[in-house]
């Protein structure tokens, strides 16, 4: 069987038809000329001959103006034929066709529309350069994500949840024995054990942590309302570093 | 006769005639009704597939006929056109028209009498 859609939208394509009146048409039109095609083929005519007569059945003139004619009235609707393909993207090239040759309709709506896709990517990619600059990675941090605060509990003093100074910064980087989860520090609370009579560390994960420099020109954190425990706010910015660059093998969650 | 339609306009008016009298028993597709046009008339009068289906459209434009897509076992989707209520009215109007001109043509040109 001839393929004919190339013959009916090279007729079709002239006309102002709206994609779905295209579709729609070039469907029933195919199947007209197949039929008359298998007729004549029925009767005896060659292939080629039957090719020819069904096709001549099909003046562009005629259905030109007919068309037309018939465009110019209003609420002309034909339902769309469903697809009997279900190939995902067996109508992927005529609908690209459709595409195209609608943009080229209109060119100023064709502008219209690239040029509001086009600032709305711009935008969108702007906003998104700033968040992540200010609150996903900030400047001056690497690895935010694995930024902790070291937080400390004294027992005896009755200290449940404290900041911790720089002397213990460096208690509990030289003894990793007193670092634990905070999951941990609660199963321990009360009991007799040797961190009963020292501090015990833990950490936990800073989220969306921001960082500036005070007067001083020493870091000092920020952190969101939820992450309201602050990091030491003295000592050199060397110490500071380094505990940024503390890795604590288990955040508490 | 009032708002009785010019000669052109019958002419023109015969081809829907023929159409809304072709779905009036049943629904049928478009390659179906330019055969019985041509069985029916024993092969005067004929329409091509482009002035076919513009027409139908119009005609289902109008609310007279309705399409509609039939996919049966073993057959290609086809679309069928039957007679809406509309339709049936108007081709009762068209049908006394017509016989009122042919009659009319057929006086003065003396076919009756031939």
């Amino acid at each position: 069987m001839p393929d004919w859609n190339p013959e009916i939208q090279r007729r079709l394509s002239p006309m102002r038809l709206s994609p779905t009146h295209e579709v729609s048409v070039a469907e029933e039109l195919a199947q007209h000329l197949d039929d008359h095609y298998q007729e004549l083929i029925g009767s005896g005519t060659s292939a080629e001959e039957a090719r020819s007569a069904a096709l001549a059945g099909l003046d562009r003139h005629e259905l030109l103006r007919e068309l037309q004619q018939l465009g110019r009235e209003k609420n002309w609707e034909p339902v769309t034929p469903a697809r009997s393909d279900t190939s995902l993207f067996s109508g992927l090239g005529g609908d690209l066709r459709y595409t195209a040759r609608v943009l080229r309709k209109a060119p100023g709506f064709s502008m219209f529309a690239v040029l509001t896709i086009a600032i709305g990517i711009a935008a969108n990619t702007a906003i998104f350069s700033i968040i992540n600059s200010l609150f996903l990675h900030p400047p001056g941090v690497t690895d935010s994500d694995r930024l902790m605060a070291v937080r400390a509990k004294y027992e005896n003093l009755n200290l449940k949840n404290i900041d911790v100074s720089l002397t213990d910064f460096a208690d509990v980087r030289d003894h990793p024995r007193r670092r634990q989860s905070k999951q941990k520090c609660r199963h321990h609370a009360g009991r007799n054990t040797e961190e009963q009579y020292g501090p015990v560390y833990w950490s936990h994960q800073i989220a969306n942590a921001s960082f500036r420099s005070n007067q001083s020109g020493i870091p000092h954190s920020q952190y969101s309302q939820s992450d309201s425990h602050r990091c030491p706010a003295r000592g050199d910015e060397h110490a500071f570093n380094k505990y940024l660059a503390h890795k604590v093998s288990a955040p508490c969650s | 006769m009032a708002n009785q339609p010019s000669v052109s306009e019958l002419k023109k008016g015969s081809a829907e005639l023929l159409i809304l009298s072709l779905v009036e028993a049943r629904a049928r597709h478009g390659y179906e009704i330019s055969k019985m046009i041509v069985a029916r008339s024993a092969g005067d009068l004929r329409f091509n597939a482009a002035s076919l289906y513009p027409l139908l459209y119009r005609l289902e434009q109008r609310g007279w006929i309705e399409g509609r897509w039939v996919e049966k076992a073993n057959q290609r989707k086809r679309r069928y056109y039957r007679i809406t209520t509309a339709g049936k009215k108007v081709l009762r109007e068209k049908r006394t028209t017509w016989q009122a001109f042919v009659t009319a043509v057929n006086r003065v040109t003396g076919v009756e009498n031939a």
